[in-house]
């Protein structure tokens, strides 16, 4: 009895074994998610930005990087408009109070949805803080961006014009 | 399935069920907060390392990897 009870267990162990999740990169389709936003006033969901182009950033207010790229996205976002353009950023405090005090202070424009259980960037296997994912107008990642530093705003203009002019 | 298989396969799963764990990038909230520095205060840490150093005539051989936002 005991050796089927291994038998078992050694078949299950590799029958899971292979379902771990790898990073999304470039060419896969985006996750679609539905969170709450950061203010509790509405459900923000990926989808709706569908047929647009969407810079999808994850930050965390603990996180300094993270909170010099905001005020600069929302600049980017306010230069090259909303009609084909949108940013959507996952909070992934696990007090969401923490990322209140920093956008009280330095309000953005765009959606902000919450995640304090961590359970997106687990989704989209995310490897750095911060890292935002660039998806073209049908949902696939054209682009993968981890960290940020001051020049890497005009890298990113730069594809995000070039996903809008296609 | 010969025995030996057996216990090679089942030497592989518990390697799967060691207790290290890792700090996922999104995780490190609390690293990051300034009471889990190495050293909270880098001017009371450098004069820690200097008293050290001239008492003990020798220096380093502390600190580990880890800690902190990790951010890039």
């Amino acid at each position: 009895m005991s050796t089927r009870l291994l038998n078992k267990f050694i078949l299950l162990v590799f029958i899971f074994l292979p379902l771990s999740v790898s990073a999304i990169s470039v060419g896969d389709t985006v996750p679609s998610f539905k969170a709450r936003t950061i203010d509790d006033a509405k459900s923000v969901a990926l989808e709706e930005y569908r047929g647009k182009v969407v810079l999808v950033d994850f930050w965390a207010s603990w996180c300094p990087p993270c909170l010099k790229s905001l005020p600069k996205y929302d600049e980017l976002r306010r230069e090259i408009g909303t009609s084909n353009f949108e940013i959507v950023a996952v909070n992934v405090d696990e007090n969401t109070d923490d990322a209140k005090k920093f956008l009280a202070k330095h309000p953005v424009s765009y959606p902000i949805a919450k995640d304090p259980k961590g359970v997106l960037p687990g989704v989209f296997g995310v490897k750095a803080m911060p890292t935002s994912y660039l998806v073209d107008q049908n949902g696939v990642v054209k682009y993968v961006h981890a960290a940020f530093k001051e020049g890497d705003i005009e890298k990113l203009r730069a594809e995000i014009e070039k996903l809008i002019a296609m | 399935m010969k025995l030996s298989l057996r216990i090679f396969f089942f030497a592989v799963v518990c390697m799967f069920t060691a207790s290290c764990s890792s700090v996922n990038p999104w995780e490190h909230g609390i690293l990051a907060k300034p009471e889990m520095a190495w050293e909270p205060d880098p001017l009371m840490g450098q004069l820690r390392e200097h008293v050290y150093f001239a008492k003990e005539g020798s220096a380093g051989g502390y600190g580990a990897g880890g800690g902190g936002c990790g951010c890039n």
